[in-house]
């Protein structure tokens, strides 16, 4: 066995491996430890991209290295999420961002899109038999295994059409907007402790919509970019309302999932870093919200400019309609304290995630120029 | 193409029209269709499933009240699912649209996994029942597998099975801490031997009274619910706008009775009353809506006037789940303590046929009232049995 592969391996683990131990150890020590094992999780993530194993990609395992590098940002995302938790108290809570940032990395890597759904699915079963556990709590988990389910069995009815079809991809592109949790479309997460379950979740979502493209054809492209537009759109219109709030949570995965009906990757990549470090709950914060509002310097902002690039080779009226919608959404419901306070935060996590937002904003057009995507 | 293909398109628009009710017969019928045309390990593995999750989900609702919620969507759904049928079978089933595409070479052929699958997805997405939602879930499994099969896909065959043993898990769990037992109370006397009746599982007195310190016996003028039974009626009053003739009659009545303090003695006669008087568990008309069936102190003013009440008593026996069989699976359970089917009518009238035990408790709303508990000695049973209700009630009231 060789090192990278072994790093590969290393990397899958690592994530379950933390999970055991934050669940075994005292509950005093429990967020130092799990902040440590984040931190060297997001260290063999960065080194599996690092050094890719060549040879599992003769095995079937995939290493496109966009993939890679958006299994770094749902590391980066595991650490942000435990950094800005308290000390809890419950084990199996506090094993679970480590357990579905874990499975959902071994289903973006899967060598079968279908069997990174089948592990989708497993995940989604674990975190909400954690969630739904305290009383008072069984319909809210069961509506997330609908809905999660009605998008894992809408993308099996896809791939279960003959490729290319119309209907497959139609049928794919709706289960995975509801997968990836797009705000009219998927369902209404908890506002609490969403970070735990669905940010992994629909990053995970957003990487395999990547490898799904080609079996889906044009119409899974277009449904894809109909529905982030639908999204944009309606996030522009609701304004700075509870509602607008809420739509502005998923504000970059609606734009990632422009970019991947785009054929933008990088672009797509960019916006998942800005959903693993800036969406979900913390999208109240002004940096956060800043980030998302694709405010330069950060990777949402560079994810803008090069999305914009390539929907002007696709299509110039639905570049005019993106960029309409982005700059009406940014004006309407960004919150008015966003553009203004808070330009370095105070807390550990922010900081920690701003950095690795200007860093990768700045990187991943190098390394593109480079040549490694 | 064989009849079990056709035939289960047909039973999934049935599952999307009336319920779980048709998932065995949709999952015998899959299993059928898939092992009609060969009998290798995949077929036998996806019809094995296939049939496991449709028969035991449907076993486990059974043991369950219907929870009697409303449902508001219209009569267009299982339209809508026949309409996304015609589409699906439009778009991929002719030869035009198939021609092109390997594998299926100009032939005409039905997507039966496929509309399957959709109608279960129109089920899960309008109906609003939680166990309509399930059973949609389930018929979408059934479709998924059924269609993996036809096309040999051993990865969305496996998948798919994971998925369902999700669900079905995850539903079932929904379902255990959402829904009452039904639980069937053992023959008392020669006389009820021959006929069953049926108590919530949540709310038996039966099992402890033998074990109860209170003197039987006493008479029909002890039961002190009317009180109880007026507030009870106007708070379903207001639910119900409609007024009622049997009502009205039986408000009148009520401030008549005897409006002495409530003891907890009184129910185990009350109990005993009721059993004889209902002619026939089995011969109710269930077409009562819930404000009716949420009338769990019209028994005890029934026995005070005994002239009237047969009517009411029947409705409301016939409309609980009578199944013999169910007895010795539910008699281990204990009862509760006295307090407790108090303080579960209030909460969920609107939703649940309460049970008759009710009649002789107040109408305190809090889960647990330790006084009221104190005359009974609280085995450790009654104990874990009130912690479950207080964790029902809270369920119950958070999801309301």
């Amino acid at each position: 066995m060789t090192v990278p592969v072994f790093l590969a391996a290393l990397a899958f683990a690592w994530p379950l491996l933390g999970a055991a131990i934050v669940m075994a150890a005292p509950t005093p020590r429990s967020r130092e430890i799990a902040i440590w094992m984040a931190g060297a999780g997001c260290a063999l993530a960065v080194a599996v991209f690092l050094f890719p194993a060549t040879s599992a990609a003769a095995e079937g395992w995939d290493d496109d290295p966009v993939q890679r590098a958006g299994r770094v940002m749902l590391a980066f995302g595991l650490l942000l999420t435990v950094m800005e938790n308290s000390t809890l108290q419950d084990r199996l809570l506090r094993g679970l961002p480590h357990i579905s940032t874990a499975l959902t990395g071994l289903a973006c890597v899967a060598p079968d899109p279908i069997v990174g759904l089948g592990i989708l699915e497993a995940a989604l079963a674990y975190g909400v038999f954690v969630f739904s556990r305290p009383a008072g709590q069984a319909r809210a988990g069961w509506a997330l295994v609908r809905t999660g389910s009605v998008g894992i069995f809408l993308v099996l009815s896809g791939l279960l059409l003959p490729s290319g079809s119309a209907p497959a991809g139609l049928m794919m592109a709706c289960g995975l907007v509801m997968l990836a949790g797009l705000t009219p479309f998927g369902q209404s997460w908890r506002e609490e402790n969403d970070t735990y379950l669905f940010l992994p979740f629909a990053g995970a979502a957003l990487l395999l919509s990547m490898r799904l493209r080609a079996h889906g054809g044009e119409a899974f492209e277009t449904a894809l970019v109909a529905a982030g537009l639908a999204s944009v759109w309606l996030t522009a219109c609701a304004g700075r309302s509870d509602e607008g709030l809420r739509l502005f949570r998923t504000f970059p995965s609606a734009l990632a999932l422009i970019a991947v009906g785009a054929g933008a990757d990088v672009a797509a990549l960019l916006f998942l870093c800005g959903w693993c470090l800036a969406g979900g709950n913390r999208s109240g914060r002004s940096w956060a919200a800043r980030a998302l509002a694709c405010f330069p310097p950060g990777a949402p902002f560079v994810g803008c400019l090069l999305l914009l690039s390539m929907l002007s080779d696709w299509s110039w009226s639905i570049t005019v309609l993106t960029v309409a919608g982005i700059l009406c959404a940014v004006v309407r419901s960004v919150p008015v304290e966003g553009f203004t306070q808070d330009l370095w935060p105070e807390d550990a996590a922010g900081r920690v995630a701003c950095s690795v937002l200007v860093l990768t904003g700045f990187l991943v057009p190098l390394a593109m120029m480079l040549g490694a995507f | 193409m064989t009849l079990a293909v056709i035939l289960a398109p047909l039973l999934a628009l049935c599952v999307v029209a009336r319920g779980i009710g048709f998932l065995p017969a949709l999952g015998v019928v899959t299993a059928v269709a898939m092992l009609v045309d060969a009998w290798e390990p995949l077929q036998e593995f996806g019809a094995v499933c296939v049939v496991l999750f449709s028969v035991l989900p449907v076993w486990f609702v059974s043991r369950y009240q219907d929870d009697g919620a409303r449902e508001r969507t219209g009569p267009m759904v299982p339209f809508l699912a026949l309409g996304l049928m015609v589409i699906l079978q439009l778009a991929t089933g002719t030869p035009a649209a198939m021609g092109e595409a390997p594998g299926h070479a100009g032939a005409a052929y039905l997507p039966a996994g496929l509309c399957v699958a959709l109608a279960g997805l129109v089920a899960v997405t309008c109906r609003q029942a939680m166990v309509w939602q399930w059973a949609g879930l389930l018929a979408c499994v059934d479709g998924v597998m059924l269609s993996g099969v036809i096309e040999n896909q051993v990865m969305v065959v496996g998948v798919t099975a994971l998925a369902g043993c999700v669900v079905a898990l995850l539903g079932g769990m929904c379902v255990h801490r959402v829904m009452l037992r039904v639980a069937v109370a053992p023959a008392q006397g020669g006389a009820g031997a021959e006929r069953p009746s049926a108590r919530s599982g949540g709310f038996e007195l039966g099992d402890v009274e033998p074990a109860g310190p209170e003197p039987r016996g006493l008479g029909p003028e002890a039961v002190v619910a009317p009180r109880i039974w007026t507030e009870a009626e106007a708070a379903a009053e207001d639910e119900e706008p409609l007024p009622r003739p049997g009502k009205a009659d039986q408000k009148a009545a009520s401030p008549n009775a005897d409006t002495k303090p409530e003891t907890d003695l009184t129910s185990p006669t009350a109990e005993e009353h009721k059993d004889k008087a209902a002619p026939d568990a089995e011969t109710g008309s269930s077409d009562e809506d819930d404000a009716e069936t949420a009338e769990p102190q019209d028994a005890p003013d029934a026995k005070a006037d005994p002239a009237e009440p047969t009517e009411t008593e029947s409705t409301e026996t016939g409309l609980l789940k009578t199944d013999p069989s169910e007895a010795k699976t539910e008699d281990h359970k204990p009862g509760v303590g006295r307090a407790v089917p108090a303080a579960e009518a209030p909460d969920k009238a609107p939703e649940h046929t309460p049970d008759k035990e009710a009649s002789g408790s107040t109408d305190q709303p809090a889960p647990v009232d330790p006084e009221e508990a104190e005359p009974v000695p609280r085995t450790p049973e009654m104990i874990a049995r009130d912690v479950w209700l207080r964790g029902y009630l809270t369920e119950r009231g958070r999801d309301a």
